[in-house]
């Protein structure tokens, strides 16, 4: 979470009606996350894999991604008699931002009969601590277990065929969640290139190619330090953080350079 | 005498057609049949040491409560008990490799490749491939070192139906309902599946996958050059994205005790 303070370095306290802006927009967000799946991708896997009658799988995810922005100025002005005349002005421009992912995924085996009852079937879990395969285990390798390794990355958001899929499932004015997956990138969106890496851009969200269910995917990312937009998406302010003016769009930060627009952090 | 002769007639077509006629199987005679039928199926797959054939998948897809139909012809070789490679074509064009170590994907159609850690033989492989990259094969249960036990269940009914004709083959026709429903042509030659219909009917508009296979080798030419894959030159890697929701706490604290398919890509 990005806490900025006051110019005399207090901490911006949060208002009521900030507080009741945040708890509004926590219970949009959640409504968002309920399974709205109409446009998700359809399984199609094996006769055992799908099988219920030896196998029961239950998944629930919660992915909840809240943003709140907010941008409180206050202007106090005293004019007394003596004509001595103070100006302050409070700026607080203080953005909290969430990405709790939370994946509990449960699967269940019965075994004792057929497939369950292969040698070191499915390993029967606890909510949220699942273990897959014969061995018990998931395996724990540089490249791919829990998001650790440059090359492997947890599963901790929705698939949806199209990003119009997606907004059709959200049904509301907000924004596409870190981590949401879509079978290809928005039809307006362009490449951008950071630290070597090709990206996907499209109305403020950056996506990374991925590999998921066989297939490459389009995955939303945090905004990669240093890629360059030409034209900001909607909704920006300029404010000047560290001493340097730059353009704040939600929770990133661009400066403005020859080519457009570079994200930035501080 | 007319009528006379209209009565042999008749009773002589009725006569040909009784003895051409297959006298439908009591449940249990149907059940008996099918069952040995896949049991043979089984022991035959499941005693090849290496094995390739050309597979045609067709699989519906329901978009925005309409069925799309999309296809992939795929050409596999099989070496047990760790050894899979394979090609394929259609809307998609790509490869992969798995070698008892990893699994590499390949697409040609993204310039792009991946990879992941895989457990050491093929039975967990497909357990892996399905529960962590989730990756759905209709053709999956077929590849385990015994089909009968990752197809059949005790609650799953059915049997042998009758004898169809696919492409200029004989076969036979076997069909079973679970929690999906599946149908199964197996030649009268050698038992070997000519094609699978899976049905998934607890999926949203119940899309079907039908796979058939030609091009059947029982001894193909392999070697373990086979299973090493092969990035074109130039392909960009990509993250692969599993459903790992759990820590080996015993490799964490023991790096030799780790799950040998957690082993470190080198």
């Amino acid at each position: 979470m990005f806490k900025a303070t006051t110019p005399a370095g207090r901490q911006w306290r949060s208002t009521p009606a900030f507080r009741i802006g945040a708890l509004a927009a926590g219970l949009l967000i959640a409504l968002v996350s309920i399974d709205l799946s109409a446009d998700r991708r359809q399984s199609g896997g094996s006769v055992r894999q799908s099988s219920g009658t030896k196998s029961n799988a239950g998944a629930s995810k919660t992915n909840n991604y809240n943003r709140s922005a907010n941008d409180n100025r206050t202007t106090n002005t005293n004019n007394n008699v003596n004509r001595n005349t103070n100006t302050n002005v409070n700026r607080n421009n203080n953005v909290n931002v969430n990405n709790n992912v939370n994946v509990n995924r449960n699967v269940n085996v019965n075994s004792g009969v057929g497939y369950g009852a292969r040698p070191g079937g499915v390993v029967v879990g606890e909510e949220g601590a699942v273990a897959v395969g014969r061995r018990g285990a998931v395996a724990v390798g540089e490249e791919g277990y829990a998001g650790v390794g440059r090359y492997g990355a947890v599963v901790g958001g929705e698939r949806y065929e199209s990003y119009e899929g997606w907004k059709v499932a959200a049904g509301v004015a907000t924004g596409i969640a870190i981590g949401t997956m879509l079978a290809r990138p928005p039809t307006t969106s362009v490449t951008v290139v950071a630290s070597g890496t090709n990206y996907m851009y499209a109305d403020g969200a950056y996506y990374e190619q991925v590999m998921y269910g066989g297939e490459v995917t389009y995955r939303v990312v945090n905004p990669p330090v240093g890629a360059v937009i030409t034209t900001l998406p909607g909704g920006c302010t300029s404010v000047v953080m560290s001493g340097v003016a730059v353009q704040q769009c939600g929770p990133t930060f661009y400066k403005k350079v020859s080519a457009g627009y570079q994200v930035v952090v501080f | 005498m007319r009528t006379r002769f209209l009565v042999l007639v008749v009773g002589a077509a009725l006569a040909a057609a009784g003895c051409a006629r297959v006298e439908p199987l009591t449940p249990e005679a149907a059940r008996a049949k099918g069952d040995a039928l896949v049991k043979e199926m089984s022991k035959t797959l499941g005693g090849l040491q290496s094995f390739a054939y050309t597979a045609h998948e067709v699989r519906e897809q329901v978009k925005g409560g309409q069925k799309v139909e999309k296809s992939v012809t795929r050409q596999v070789v099989i070496r047990r008990p760790n050894g899979v490679a394979f090609t394929s074509k259609g809307e998609r064009e790509g490869a992969g490799w798995y070698d008892g170590k990893h699994l590499t994907l390949v697409s040609n159609t993204d310039k792009v490749w991946a990879r992941g850690p895989m457990p050491p033989s093929l039975d967990e492989a497909l357990d892996f491939l399905s529960g962590e990259y989730a990756v759905q094969m209709p053709t999956a249960d077929l590849l385990y070192s015994s089909p009968y036990d990752a197809l059949m269940t005790p609650e799953t009914k059915g049997g042998w139906v009758d004898v169809q004709t696919i492409g200029n083959v004989q076969t036979d026709h076997l069909a079973y309902q679970g929690a999906v429903d599946w149908e199964l042509w197996l030649n009268q030659d050698k038992h070997l599946p000519v094609q699978i219909k899976v049905v998934y009917k607890q999926a949203p508009g119940q899309p079907v996958a039908t796979v058939t296979y030609s091009n059947v080798d029982l001894s193909p030419q392999v070697s373990d050059d086979t299973f090493v894959a092969k990035v074109p030159e130039g392909f960009n890697r990509i993250k692969i994205m599993r459903h790992a929701t759990v820590e080996d706490t015993a490799a964490k604290a023991d790096p030799a005790k780790a799950d040998p398919a957690a082993k470190p890509a080198k």
